[in-house]
Protein backbone atom coordinates (compact mmCIF):
# COMPACT_ATOMS: atom_id res chain seq x y z
CA UNK A 1 0.00 0.00 0.00
CA UNK A 2 1.35 3.40 -0.93
CA UNK A 3 1.47 5.74 2.05
CA UNK A 4 -0.71 8.30 0.30
CA UNK A 5 -3.37 5.60 0.02
CA UNK A 6 -3.19 4.80 3.70
CA UNK A 7 -6.72 5.09 5.13
CA UNK A 8 -5.29 6.36 8.41
CA UNK A 9 -3.64 9.20 6.52
CA UNK A 10 -7.04 10.13 5.10
CA UNK A 11 -8.45 10.25 8.63
CA UNK A 12 -5.36 12.13 9.77
CA UNK A 13 -5.79 14.80 7.11
CA UNK A 14 -9.48 15.16 7.89
CA UNK A 15 -9.38 15.04 11.68
CA UNK A 16 -6.01 16.15 13.04
CA UNK A 17 -6.67 19.88 13.20
CA UNK A 18 -10.19 19.49 14.50
CA UNK A 19 -9.02 17.14 17.25
CA UNK A 20 -6.24 19.49 18.29
CA UNK A 21 -8.82 22.27 18.53
CA UNK A 22 -11.08 20.13 20.71
CA UNK A 23 -8.27 18.93 22.93
CA UNK A 24 -6.95 22.45 23.24
CA UNK A 25 -10.33 23.52 24.55
CA UNK A 26 -10.06 20.76 27.14
CA UNK A 27 -6.50 21.28 28.33
CA UNK A 28 -5.75 24.88 27.33
CA UNK A 29 -2.21 24.10 26.28
CA UNK A 30 -1.04 23.84 22.70
CA UNK A 31 1.81 21.45 23.34
CA UNK A 32 -0.29 19.08 25.42
CA UNK A 33 -3.11 19.11 22.87
CA UNK A 34 -0.85 18.41 19.93
CA UNK A 35 1.11 15.74 21.81
CA UNK A 36 -2.11 14.00 22.82
CA UNK A 37 -3.55 13.95 19.31
CA UNK A 38 -0.29 12.83 17.76
CA UNK A 39 -0.03 10.07 20.33
CA UNK A 40 -3.56 8.97 19.46
CA UNK A 41 -2.58 8.67 15.79
CA UNK A 42 0.56 6.76 16.73
CA UNK A 43 -1.68 4.36 18.63
CA UNK A 44 -3.97 4.14 15.61
CA UNK A 45 -1.07 3.19 13.36
CA UNK A 46 0.29 0.83 15.98
CA UNK A 47 -3.08 -0.91 16.26
CA UNK A 48 -3.87 -0.37 12.58
CA UNK A 49 -6.23 -3.23 11.93
CA UNK A 50 -8.21 -2.82 15.10
CA UNK A 51 -8.44 0.91 14.46
CA UNK A 52 -9.70 0.50 10.92
CA UNK A 53 -12.41 -1.85 12.09
CA UNK A 54 -13.95 0.85 14.25
CA UNK A 55 -17.22 2.46 13.37
CA UNK A 56 -16.20 5.87 14.71
CA UNK A 57 -12.45 6.23 14.40
CA UNK A 58 -12.40 9.94 15.26
CA UNK A 59 -14.25 9.24 18.51
CA UNK A 60 -11.68 6.60 19.36
CA UNK A 61 -8.85 9.02 18.60
CA UNK A 62 -10.46 11.63 20.80
CA UNK A 63 -10.85 9.15 23.64
CA UNK A 64 -7.21 8.09 23.42
CA UNK A 65 -6.11 11.72 23.32
CA UNK A 66 -8.33 12.59 26.27
CA UNK A 67 -6.90 9.68 28.20
CA UNK A 68 -3.44 11.03 27.62
CA UNK A 69 -4.49 14.43 28.85
CA UNK A 70 -6.10 12.86 31.91
CA UNK A 71 -2.97 10.88 32.56
CA UNK A 72 -1.03 14.10 32.48
CA UNK A 73 -3.44 15.56 35.00
CA UNK A 74 -3.01 12.55 37.20
CA UNK A 75 0.71 12.77 37.09
CA UNK A 76 0.54 16.29 38.23
CA UNK A 77 2.47 18.22 35.65
CA UNK A 78 -0.53 19.54 33.81
CA UNK A 79 -2.59 19.61 36.97
CA UNK A 80 -0.24 22.04 38.56
CA UNK A 81 -0.52 24.28 35.55
CA UNK A 82 -4.28 24.01 35.42
CA UNK A 83 -4.71 24.55 39.12
CA UNK A 84 -2.41 27.51 39.39
CA UNK A 85 -5.41 29.73 38.96
CA UNK A 86 -4.81 33.40 38.50
CA UNK A 87 -1.14 32.79 37.86
CA UNK A 88 -1.12 31.09 34.49
CA UNK A 89 -0.65 33.57 31.68
CA UNK A 90 -3.27 33.30 28.94
CA UNK A 91 -2.09 30.20 27.20
CA UNK A 92 -4.30 31.04 24.23
CA UNK A 93 -1.35 33.12 23.09
CA UNK A 94 -0.04 29.75 21.93
CA UNK A 95 -2.05 30.16 18.78
CA UNK A 96 -2.23 33.93 18.58
CA UNK A 97 -5.95 33.76 19.21
CA UNK A 98 -8.33 36.67 19.23
CA UNK A 99 -8.81 38.43 22.60
CA UNK A 100 -12.30 36.94 23.02
CA UNK A 101 -10.94 33.47 22.63
CA UNK A 102 -8.06 34.19 24.96
CA UNK A 103 -10.63 35.14 27.60
CA UNK A 104 -12.63 32.03 26.88
CA UNK A 105 -9.62 29.72 27.18
CA UNK A 106 -8.67 31.46 30.39
CA UNK A 107 -12.18 30.93 31.75
CA UNK A 108 -12.26 27.31 30.66
CA UNK A 109 -8.97 26.80 32.44
CA UNK A 110 -10.62 27.82 35.66
CA UNK A 111 -13.16 25.02 35.46
CA UNK A 112 -12.26 21.68 36.94
CA UNK A 113 -10.94 19.16 34.40
CA UNK A 114 -14.10 17.04 34.45
CA UNK A 115 -16.36 20.03 33.95
CA UNK A 116 -14.23 21.26 31.08
CA UNK A 117 -14.13 17.85 29.45
CA UNK A 118 -17.88 17.40 29.77
CA UNK A 119 -18.47 20.87 28.42
CA UNK A 120 -16.28 20.40 25.38
CA UNK A 121 -17.72 17.01 24.48
CA UNK A 122 -21.23 18.39 24.56
CA UNK A 123 -20.87 21.88 23.18
CA UNK A 124 -17.86 21.53 20.90
CA UNK A 125 -17.91 17.94 19.75
CA UNK A 126 -21.68 18.22 19.71
CA UNK A 127 -22.31 14.90 21.38
CA UNK A 128 -25.76 14.44 22.93
CA UNK A 129 -25.91 14.03 26.68
CA UNK A 130 -26.34 10.27 26.43
CA UNK A 131 -23.21 9.94 24.29
CA UNK A 132 -21.19 12.15 26.62
CA UNK A 133 -22.35 9.99 29.52
CA UNK A 134 -21.27 6.87 27.66
CA UNK A 135 -17.94 8.35 26.67
CA UNK A 136 -17.16 9.48 30.21
CA UNK A 137 -18.73 6.43 31.84
CA UNK A 138 -21.05 8.47 34.03
CA UNK A 139 -24.80 8.71 34.40
CA UNK A 140 -26.71 11.12 32.16
CA UNK A 141 -27.80 13.00 35.25
CA UNK A 142 -24.17 13.58 36.15
CA UNK A 143 -23.53 15.05 32.70
CA UNK A 144 -26.53 17.35 32.96
CA UNK A 145 -25.44 18.49 36.40
CA UNK A 146 -21.92 19.19 35.16
CA UNK A 147 -23.20 21.14 32.17
CA UNK A 148 -25.44 23.19 34.38
CA UNK A 149 -22.64 23.89 36.81
CA UNK A 150 -20.22 24.65 34.00
CA UNK A 151 -22.62 27.09 32.35
CA UNK A 152 -23.11 28.94 35.59
CA UNK A 153 -19.40 29.11 36.31
CA UNK A 154 -18.49 30.24 32.81
CA UNK A 155 -21.20 32.87 32.78
CA UNK A 156 -19.83 34.15 36.06
CA UNK A 157 -16.23 34.11 34.86
CA UNK A 158 -17.08 35.86 31.65
CA UNK A 159 -19.59 38.27 33.11
CA UNK A 160 -17.35 41.21 32.40
CA UNK A 161 -17.27 40.32 28.75
CA UNK A 162 -19.81 41.56 26.32
CA UNK A 163 -22.02 38.69 25.26
CA UNK A 164 -20.70 36.45 27.96
CA UNK A 165 -24.15 35.12 28.67
CA UNK A 166 -24.20 33.65 25.19
CA UNK A 167 -21.17 31.47 25.74
CA UNK B 1 -22.00 28.01 22.87
CA UNK B 2 -20.96 29.43 19.52
CA UNK B 3 -17.89 30.98 21.16
CA UNK B 4 -16.60 27.54 22.03
CA UNK B 5 -17.16 26.28 18.52
CA UNK B 6 -15.47 29.28 16.99
CA UNK B 7 -12.55 28.86 19.39
CA UNK B 8 -12.02 25.33 18.17
CA UNK B 9 -12.38 26.45 14.57
CA UNK B 10 -9.82 29.21 15.07
CA UNK B 11 -7.37 26.83 16.71
CA UNK B 12 -7.90 24.29 13.94
CA UNK B 13 -7.10 26.93 11.34
CA UNK B 14 -3.88 27.85 13.07
CA UNK B 15 -2.61 24.37 13.77
CA UNK B 16 0.26 23.18 11.64
CA UNK B 17 -0.28 19.56 10.82
CA UNK B 18 2.97 17.59 11.17
CA UNK B 19 3.91 15.18 8.42
CA UNK B 20 2.03 11.92 8.62
CA UNK B 21 5.29 10.09 7.94
CA UNK B 22 6.46 11.20 11.38
CA UNK B 23 3.49 9.46 12.96
CA UNK B 24 4.27 6.31 10.99
CA UNK B 25 7.89 6.45 12.09
CA UNK B 26 6.95 6.78 15.75
CA UNK B 27 4.56 3.85 15.52
CA UNK B 28 7.19 1.69 13.82
CA UNK B 29 9.77 2.54 16.44
CA UNK B 30 7.32 1.65 19.18
CA UNK B 31 6.36 -1.55 17.47
CA UNK B 32 9.92 -2.75 17.60
CA UNK B 33 10.54 -1.40 21.08
CA UNK B 34 7.46 -2.84 22.70
CA UNK B 35 7.63 -6.08 20.83
CA UNK B 36 4.78 -8.50 20.93
CA UNK B 37 3.31 -7.08 17.77
CA UNK B 38 3.59 -6.84 14.02
CA UNK B 39 3.63 -9.72 11.59
CA UNK B 40 0.64 -9.52 9.37
CA UNK B 41 -1.57 -12.57 9.09
CA UNK B 42 1.32 -14.64 10.23
CA UNK B 43 0.31 -15.26 13.83
CA UNK B 44 -3.21 -16.22 12.93
CA UNK B 45 -1.92 -18.87 10.60
CA UNK B 46 0.42 -20.06 13.32
CA UNK B 47 -2.53 -20.42 15.69
CA UNK B 48 -4.18 -22.55 13.08
CA UNK B 49 -1.19 -24.75 12.61
CA UNK B 50 -0.63 -25.28 16.33
CA UNK B 51 -4.27 -26.01 17.01
CA UNK B 52 -4.49 -28.38 14.12
CA UNK B 53 -1.58 -30.27 15.52
CA UNK B 54 -2.70 -30.30 19.12
CA UNK B 55 -6.40 -31.11 18.89
CA UNK B 56 -7.87 -34.55 18.69
CA UNK B 57 -11.33 -35.83 17.96
CA UNK B 58 -13.70 -35.51 20.86
CA UNK B 59 -11.44 -32.85 22.26
CA UNK B 60 -11.70 -29.13 21.78
CA UNK B 61 -11.76 -28.56 18.09
CA UNK B 62 -9.23 -26.86 15.92
CA UNK B 63 -9.88 -24.12 13.45
CA UNK B 64 -11.03 -25.23 10.01
CA UNK B 65 -8.30 -26.64 7.84
CA UNK B 66 -9.08 -24.12 5.14
CA UNK B 67 -6.70 -21.68 6.81
CA UNK B 68 -3.36 -21.93 5.07
CA UNK B 69 -0.10 -21.84 6.95
CA UNK B 70 2.07 -18.89 6.12
CA UNK B 71 5.60 -17.83 6.77
CA UNK B 72 5.55 -18.36 10.52
CA UNK B 73 4.66 -21.95 10.07
CA UNK B 74 7.22 -22.08 7.31
CA UNK B 75 9.93 -21.18 9.77
CA UNK B 76 9.22 -24.48 11.44
CA UNK B 77 9.95 -22.96 14.80
CA UNK B 78 7.85 -24.36 17.63
CA UNK B 79 6.18 -21.54 19.57
CA UNK B 80 7.71 -22.94 22.75
CA UNK B 81 11.11 -21.93 21.47
CA UNK B 82 10.12 -18.31 21.25
CA UNK B 83 9.52 -18.00 24.99
CA UNK B 84 12.92 -17.26 26.55
CA UNK B 85 14.41 -18.13 23.20
CA UNK B 86 17.55 -16.63 21.79
CA UNK B 87 17.11 -12.88 21.43
CA UNK B 88 13.41 -13.19 22.32
CA UNK B 89 11.82 -10.30 24.18
CA UNK B 90 8.93 -10.30 26.65
CA UNK B 91 6.18 -7.77 25.94
CA UNK B 92 3.01 -6.79 27.73
CA UNK B 93 1.88 -8.74 30.79
CA UNK B 94 -1.68 -9.31 31.95
CA UNK B 95 -2.34 -10.46 35.52
CA UNK B 96 -5.64 -12.19 36.23
CA UNK B 97 -7.75 -10.55 38.96
CA UNK B 98 -7.26 -13.48 41.33
CA UNK B 99 -5.99 -13.07 44.87
CA UNK B 100 -3.05 -15.35 44.18
CA UNK B 101 -1.88 -12.85 41.57
CA UNK B 102 -0.07 -15.69 39.85
CA UNK B 103 -2.16 -16.34 36.77
CA UNK B 104 -0.37 -14.38 34.12
CA UNK B 105 -0.45 -13.99 30.37
CA UNK B 106 2.56 -12.49 28.68
CA UNK B 107 3.33 -11.58 25.10
CA UNK B 108 6.70 -12.60 23.63
CA UNK B 109 8.33 -11.99 20.31
CA UNK B 110 11.40 -13.10 18.48
CA UNK B 111 12.91 -12.53 15.08
CA UNK B 112 12.64 -15.31 12.53
CA UNK B 113 16.39 -14.88 12.21
CA UNK B 114 17.27 -15.51 15.82
CA UNK B 115 20.72 -14.05 15.40
CA UNK B 116 18.96 -10.71 15.34
CA UNK B 117 17.35 -8.98 18.28
CA UNK B 118 13.77 -7.83 18.07
CA UNK B 119 15.03 -4.28 17.65
CA UNK B 120 17.14 -5.29 14.70
CA UNK B 121 14.45 -7.42 13.11
CA UNK B 122 12.41 -6.50 10.07
CA UNK B 123 8.83 -6.19 11.29
CA UNK B 124 7.66 -8.81 8.82
CA UNK B 125 10.07 -11.30 10.36
CA UNK B 126 8.83 -11.00 13.92
CA UNK B 127 7.20 -14.03 15.51
CA UNK B 128 4.83 -13.58 18.44
CA UNK B 129 3.31 -15.82 21.09
CA UNK B 130 1.32 -15.52 24.28
CA UNK B 131 2.57 -17.47 27.27
CA UNK B 132 0.04 -18.31 29.97
CA UNK B 133 1.48 -19.38 33.34
CA UNK B 134 0.19 -20.30 36.79
CA UNK B 135 1.52 -20.51 40.33
CA UNK B 136 2.61 -24.12 39.87
CA UNK B 137 4.90 -23.14 37.04
CA UNK B 138 2.75 -24.78 34.38
CA UNK B 139 2.45 -22.91 31.14
CA UNK B 140 0.84 -22.94 27.73
CA UNK B 141 2.05 -21.14 24.66
CA UNK B 142 -0.25 -19.86 21.92
CA UNK B 143 0.94 -18.09 18.78
CA UNK B 144 -0.27 -14.54 18.66
CA UNK B 145 -1.11 -12.67 15.53
CA UNK B 146 -0.36 -9.28 14.17
CA UNK B 147 -0.34 -6.84 17.07
CA UNK B 148 -0.78 -7.94 20.66
CA UNK B 149 -4.36 -8.95 19.94
CA UNK B 150 -6.99 -8.91 22.61
CA UNK B 151 -6.62 -10.65 25.93
CA UNK B 152 -9.47 -11.20 28.37
CA UNK B 153 -9.54 -13.19 31.56
CA UNK B 154 -12.66 -15.36 31.73
CA UNK B 155 -12.23 -16.78 35.22
CA UNK B 156 -11.32 -20.26 36.43
CA UNK B 157 -7.86 -19.89 34.97
CA UNK B 158 -9.12 -19.48 31.42
CA UNK B 159 -7.89 -16.73 29.12
CA UNK B 160 -9.61 -15.83 25.88
CA UNK B 161 -7.06 -14.66 23.35
CA UNK B 162 -7.93 -13.06 20.06
CA UNK B 163 -5.10 -12.60 17.60
CA UNK B 164 -5.37 -9.39 15.68
CA UNK B 165 -6.99 -10.02 12.35
CA UNK B 166 -6.04 -8.67 8.98
CA UNK B 167 -9.72 -8.73 8.09
CA UNK B 168 -12.93 -8.08 9.96
CA UNK B 169 -12.71 -9.77 13.36
CA UNK B 170 -14.12 -13.22 13.34
CA UNK B 171 -15.15 -15.27 16.31
CA UNK B 172 -13.25 -18.10 14.71
CA UNK B 173 -10.00 -16.37 15.65
CA UNK B 174 -10.62 -16.55 19.40
CA UNK B 175 -8.65 -19.11 21.37
CA UNK B 176 -9.07 -20.28 24.96
CA UNK B 177 -5.87 -20.96 26.86
CA UNK B 178 -5.36 -22.34 30.32
CA UNK B 179 -2.59 -24.19 32.06
CA UNK B 180 -5.16 -26.82 33.01
CA UNK B 181 -5.84 -27.65 29.37
CA UNK B 182 -3.73 -30.02 27.34
CA UNK B 183 -3.96 -27.75 24.31
CA UNK B 184 -5.42 -24.38 23.33
CA UNK B 185 -9.05 -24.48 22.30
CA UNK B 186 -10.24 -22.68 19.19
CA UNK B 187 -13.52 -20.90 19.88
CA UNK B 188 -16.25 -20.51 17.32
CA UNK B 189 -19.82 -19.32 17.64
CA UNK B 190 -22.84 -21.54 17.37
CA UNK B 191 -25.44 -18.91 16.47
CA UNK B 192 -28.34 -21.24 17.23
CA UNK B 193 -27.26 -21.93 20.78
CA UNK B 194 -27.65 -19.97 24.00
CA UNK B 195 -27.27 -20.84 27.66
CA UNK B 196 -29.42 -19.75 30.59
CA UNK B 197 -28.17 -17.51 33.37
CA UNK B 198 -28.22 -20.21 35.99
CA UNK B 199 -26.52 -22.77 33.82
CA UNK B 200 -23.87 -20.20 32.99
CA UNK B 201 -23.14 -19.32 36.60
CA UNK B 202 -19.72 -20.33 37.84
CA UNK B 203 -18.39 -20.93 34.35
CA UNK B 204 -15.73 -18.94 32.51
CA UNK B 205 -17.29 -16.07 30.64
CA UNK B 206 -16.26 -12.98 28.72
CA UNK B 207 -17.88 -10.10 26.96
CA UNK B 208 -19.10 -11.53 23.67
CA UNK B 209 -16.70 -10.45 20.94
CA UNK B 210 -17.99 -7.48 18.99
CA UNK B 211 -21.09 -7.31 21.18
CA UNK B 212 -20.34 -5.05 24.15
CA UNK B 213 -22.84 -5.45 26.95
CA UNK B 214 -23.57 -9.07 26.19
CA UNK B 215 -21.78 -11.97 27.78
CA UNK B 216 -20.76 -15.39 26.49
CA UNK B 217 -19.83 -18.54 28.32
CA UNK B 218 -16.58 -20.12 27.21
CA UNK B 219 -17.52 -23.73 26.49
CA UNK B 220 -14.23 -25.58 26.43
CA UNK B 221 -15.82 -28.92 25.58
CA UNK B 222 -17.50 -27.83 22.39
CA UNK B 223 -15.07 -25.01 21.60
CA UNK B 224 -17.75 -22.35 21.44
CA UNK B 225 -18.59 -18.97 22.87
CA UNK B 226 -22.21 -19.30 23.91
CA UNK B 227 -24.33 -16.17 24.47
CA UNK B 228 -25.97 -16.10 27.91
CA UNK B 229 -29.71 -15.86 27.63
CA UNK B 230 -31.63 -13.67 30.09
CA UNK B 231 -28.64 -11.83 31.49
CA UNK B 232 -29.48 -8.12 31.29
CA UNK B 233 -27.13 -5.99 29.26
CA UNK B 234 -24.34 -4.59 31.38
CA UNK B 235 -20.96 -5.35 32.87
CA UNK B 236 -20.77 -8.43 35.06
CA UNK B 237 -18.25 -9.66 37.58
CA UNK B 238 -16.22 -12.74 36.78
CA UNK B 239 -16.63 -13.97 40.34
CA UNK B 240 -20.14 -15.35 40.30
CA UNK B 241 -20.16 -18.72 42.06
CA UNK B 242 -22.70 -17.26 44.51
CA UNK B 243 -24.68 -15.55 41.78
CA UNK B 244 -24.33 -12.91 39.11
CA UNK B 245 -23.59 -9.33 40.07
CA UNK B 246 -22.67 -6.31 38.07
CA UNK B 247 -23.74 -2.96 36.71
CA UNK B 248 -26.54 -2.59 34.21
CA UNK B 249 -26.23 -0.29 31.23
CA UNK B 250 -28.25 2.23 33.22
CA UNK B 251 -25.49 2.38 35.81
CA UNK B 252 -27.61 0.57 38.36
CA UNK B 253 -26.11 -2.16 40.53
CA UNK B 254 -27.62 -5.63 40.39
CA UNK B 255 -26.92 -8.64 42.59
CA UNK B 256 -28.49 -12.04 42.08
CA UNK B 257 -29.95 -13.62 45.21
CA UNK B 258 -29.93 -17.28 46.16
CA UNK B 259 -33.46 -17.67 44.79
CA UNK B 260 -32.44 -16.27 41.42
CA UNK B 261 -34.08 -12.91 42.02
CA UNK B 262 -32.10 -9.88 40.89
CA UNK B 263 -31.74 -7.34 43.68
CA UNK B 264 -31.22 -3.82 42.36
CA UNK B 265 -29.92 -1.68 45.20
CA UNK B 266 -30.04 2.07 44.75
CA UNK B 267 -26.43 3.11 45.06
CA UNK B 268 -26.02 6.77 44.35
CA UNK B 269 -22.27 6.54 44.84
CA UNK B 270 -22.02 3.95 42.10
CA UNK B 271 -24.20 5.80 39.62
CA UNK B 272 -22.46 9.10 40.26
CA UNK B 273 -18.95 7.75 40.07
CA UNK B 274 -17.24 8.31 36.75
CA UNK B 275 -14.96 5.36 37.37
CA UNK B 276 -15.63 1.92 38.73
CA UNK B 277 -13.44 -1.13 39.06
CA UNK B 278 -14.97 -4.50 39.88
CA UNK B 279 -13.50 -6.25 42.91
CA UNK B 280 -12.98 -9.88 42.04
CA UNK B 281 -12.13 -12.96 44.06
CA UNK B 282 -12.69 -11.09 47.32
CA UNK B 283 -12.38 -12.67 50.72
CA UNK B 284 -15.71 -13.65 52.34
CA UNK B 285 -17.54 -13.30 49.04
CA UNK B 286 -17.56 -9.54 49.18
CA UNK B 287 -18.89 -7.82 46.09
CA UNK B 288 -18.43 -4.21 45.08
CA UNK B 289 -16.31 -1.68 43.30
CA UNK B 290 -13.48 0.73 43.71
CA UNK B 291 -14.80 4.18 42.98
CA UNK B 292 -13.37 7.61 42.56
CA UNK B 293 -15.31 10.80 42.65
CA UNK B 294 -15.72 13.09 39.70
CA UNK B 295 -12.51 14.89 40.56
CA UNK B 296 -10.62 11.66 40.15
CA UNK B 297 -8.36 13.12 37.53
CA UNK B 298 -5.90 14.36 40.09
CA UNK B 299 -3.38 12.18 41.90
CA UNK B 300 -4.56 13.36 45.28
CA UNK B 301 -8.15 12.27 44.67
CA UNK B 302 -9.49 9.91 47.32
CA UNK B 303 -10.30 6.39 46.21
CA UNK B 304 -13.22 4.63 47.85
CA UNK B 305 -14.46 1.08 47.95
CA UNK B 306 -18.19 0.34 47.93
CA UNK B 307 -18.62 -3.17 49.29
CA UNK B 308 -21.27 -5.62 50.41
CA UNK B 309 -20.84 -8.95 52.16
CA UNK B 310 -24.53 -9.92 52.19
CA UNK B 311 -25.29 -10.05 48.49
CA UNK B 312 -26.15 -6.42 48.14
CA UNK B 313 -28.56 -5.91 51.06
CA UNK B 314 -26.21 -3.64 52.98
CA UNK B 315 -23.22 -1.68 51.80
CA UNK B 316 -20.29 0.17 53.29
CA UNK B 317 -18.36 2.92 51.61
CA UNK B 318 -14.77 2.88 52.75
CA UNK B 319 -11.79 5.06 52.11
CA UNK B 320 -8.94 3.26 50.43
CA UNK B 321 -5.83 4.32 52.33
CA UNK B 322 -2.85 5.60 50.47
CA UNK B 323 -0.88 2.67 51.86
CA UNK B 324 -3.07 0.29 49.83
CA UNK B 325 -0.92 1.00 46.83
CA UNK B 326 -1.96 -1.94 44.71
CA UNK B 327 -5.61 -1.06 45.07
CA UNK B 328 -5.01 2.56 44.15
CA UNK B 329 -2.85 1.73 41.17
CA UNK B 330 -5.64 -0.31 39.64
CA UNK B 331 -7.89 2.71 39.80
CA UNK B 332 -5.42 5.29 38.58
CA UNK B 333 -4.71 3.23 35.48
CA UNK B 334 -8.41 3.14 34.66
CA UNK B 335 -8.57 5.50 31.76
CA UNK B 336 -6.11 3.46 29.75
CA UNK B 337 -8.62 0.77 28.95
CA UNK B 338 -12.12 1.28 27.64
CA UNK B 339 -13.29 -2.17 28.71
CA UNK B 340 -14.44 -3.50 32.07
CA UNK B 341 -11.84 -2.94 34.74
CA UNK B 342 -11.25 -5.57 37.39
CA UNK B 343 -9.08 -5.65 40.46
CA UNK B 344 -8.54 -7.68 43.57
CA UNK B 345 -9.45 -6.60 47.09
CA UNK B 346 -6.74 -6.89 49.75
CA UNK B 347 -7.70 -9.21 52.59
CA UNK B 348 -7.38 -6.43 55.16
CA UNK B 349 -10.02 -4.23 53.55
CA UNK B 350 -12.14 -4.35 56.72
CA UNK B 351 -9.56 -2.15 58.42
CA UNK B 352 -10.20 0.65 55.92
CA UNK B 353 -12.08 3.59 57.43
CA UNK B 354 -15.84 3.53 56.89
CA UNK B 355 -17.09 6.71 55.25
CA UNK B 356 -20.74 5.87 54.92
CA UNK B 357 -23.31 3.11 54.97
CA UNK B 358 -25.49 3.98 51.99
Amino acid sequence: MREDEDPIRVIYDASYRRLVGQLYAVCGNRGDAEDAVQEAFVQAVYHRHRFLEMDRPEAWLRTVALNRIRKGWRHGAVARRVLSRGVTPPSAADFGLSPDHVDLVDALGRLTPVLRETFVLHYVVDLPVASVAAELNVAEGTVKARLSRGRALLADLLSDREGADHV
Amino acid sequence: MSDLTSLVDEVAQRVEEPAFEGIIRRARTRRVRRVGTTVTAVGLAAVVSVLALSSTSGRPRALPATHQPTSVAATGRPPEQIVNGRNASPGRTWVAPERSGQLVARAWSQCADDTLTVRECEPTQLLGVWEVTDAAGRHMVVPSGYDEGRVAYAGHGVWVLRPASTTTPSLATAVAASTSLSAPVALGLDPARTIGMEAARGRPHVTCPDAPGSNCVVDLVTGTLVPIDGLPAGDWAITNDAGWWGVLETGQAVVEQSDGRLLRPQLYELVASPTRVFVEDALDGAVGWYLSNEEDLLPTTPVRALLSTDRGHTWTLRSVPETARAAREWVTELAQDPFVMRAVLPDDWRTWPVLDRP
